[in-house]
């Protein structure tokens, strides 16, 4: 039997067809996700997808998020603690952000005095509300490392030695010697149950559903080399489209001759 | 000799950004600016809710303390008072007398870029505003790149003014601690 030889245009539009296939059973997964993803942001307002956050369970899922740090105080009856060193709570209410680590707190008279390394925050009896905050623009000698009672007055021990803090009139006066009795505020370990909680209150308020669409739609979700995968996929589809017109061009050309010159 | 100039620049520019950064008046020196003769008592004025949602119509955002610290001679006051720029809290203090700001400016400033709001050709502009119902009294043109910087000193401007009519108004919420 007499071999067939194809015209070399045929031979190219099969090569362009078996490739625009494969190319495009590998990218239609990813085709799918974009296009998903796509129209869900789009639409982040309407949606509130923005306002939504991840519980803790599926940040773990998606993000590998483990439970933050955590510094406790105890006051009296209440706990003070510092979640990933930034938000401090009162049992599980989130009182206010602290600039720097929490470092010491006490009772001062009718108030709860709360030391962060660059902030001095003074609350309410009952711990609930912020009465005032005071920083190195106030002459808080920062950063501060450790927060006692003195004489009726506050000790805070930091790099710029030790100062005792007359809160009223807010002086700052050096202290030379070194008290050996101080009570220097120190932390507890945060109990379980508290910790599970803030756990779960704090992961809850760190990612959006947007952010997770935003990284899924980016190829982040999977770290630095998802990015790549992604530029890959890009490269991906604008092979189809350059397979997809050649074949539409060769094809044409085809028939426009089959046709006797008729498009 | 092109690669010298070239560093020169890129110096400049990174001491321009980091440079905008830093503390540039403690609170002892601003009372001094504030009050030359040194004679001024330090109180408490403490707000209470009327003030607080006054206080937050002024910044479009909470006022999360309950009592703001000032000092006063007569019908002189001074104020050390917080605004947070693009995301950075700026520092600035303002001395009002007889309802209208008498000097202005900037005690701390730690955000990268913005900072122009310390120097005197911006701060200037301040002096002698009052309150004029929600607004200042007069106009204070903006910076171009200083923005939100020029937004949060408007709103310490107007909040120092709020806050000395509330002191003025027969000492209301007034105290010693």
């Amino acid at each position: 039997m007499k071999a067939i030889n194809k015209p070399s245009g045929s031979k190219i539009r099969l090569a362009f067809w078996r490739w625009h296939r494969r190319v495009g059973l590998v990218a239609a997964l990813f085709v799918l996700l974009l296009a998903v993803t796509g129209i869900l942001l789009n639409h982040t307002a309407a949606l509130r997808l923005d306002r939504g956050k991840l519980s803790p369970q599926w940040l773990e899922v998606f993000y590998g998020l483990d439970s933050p740090v955590m510094v406790s105080y105890r006051l009296e009856d209440s706990w003070f603690s510092q979640v990933a060193g930034e938000a401090i709570y009162q049992e599980a209410e989130l009182i206010f952000n602290c600039q720097g680590p929490l470092v010491g707190a006490l009772v001062y008279g009718r108030f709860r005095v709360l030391a962060c390394e660059q902030q001095l925050v003074v609350l309410t009896s009952d711990g609930s509300q912020v009465v005032e905050r005071l920083s190195a623009s106030h002459g808080l000698p920062a950063p501060v490392r450790g927060l006692a009672p003195c004489d009726n007055q506050i000790c805070l021990r930091g790099d710029a030695g030790l100062h005792r803090l007359d809160l009223a009139a807010l002086t700052w006066t050096p202290v030379s010697e070194n008290p050996a009795d101080l009570a220097w505020s120190t932390p507890v370990a945060t109990p379980e149950d508290l910790r599970r909680r803030l756990g779960e209150i704090h992961l809850g308020q760190t990612i959006s559903w947007e952010r997770l669409l935003l990284d899924m739609h980016s190829g982040r979700i999977l770290g630095s080399w998802g990015v790549w995968l992604m530029d890959l996929m890009a490269i991906l589809f604008l092979l189809l489209a350059v397979t997809g017109v050649a074949m539409w061009s060769m094809g044409r050309r085809k028939r426009v001759r089959a046709g006797g010159g008729k498009a | 000799m092109k690669w010298f100039g070239l560093g020169m620049i890129l110096m400049l520019l990174a001491g321009a950004v980091h440079g905008q950064r830093g503390s540039f008046m403690s609170a002892r020196e601003f009372q001094a600016l504030a009050f030359p003769d040194n004679q001024a008592a330090a109180k408490f004025l403490w707000l209470n809710g009327e003030q607080k949602q006054q206080a937050a119509r002024i910044l479009r955002h909470d006022f999360n303390s309950l009592r703001v610290r000032y000092w006063r001679n007569g019908d002189r006051t001074a104020w050390i008072l917080d605004e947070v720029g693009k995301e950075q809290p700026i520092t600035m203090g303002a001395v009002v007398e007889d309802g209208r700001i008498a000097q202005f400016a900037v005690l701390e400033f730690r955000e990268s870029r913005g900072g122009e709001i310390r120097y005197p050709f911006f701060t200037r502009q301040f002096h002698g505003l009052s309150l004029s119902g929600k607004t200042l009294s007069g106009s204070v043109d903006g910076i171009t790149g200083a923005t939100l910087s020029v937004r949060a000193a408007r709103k310490i401007a107007k909040l120092a003014l709020f806050f000395h009519q509330q002191v003025m108004a027969a000492g209301a919420g007034e105290s010693d601690q």
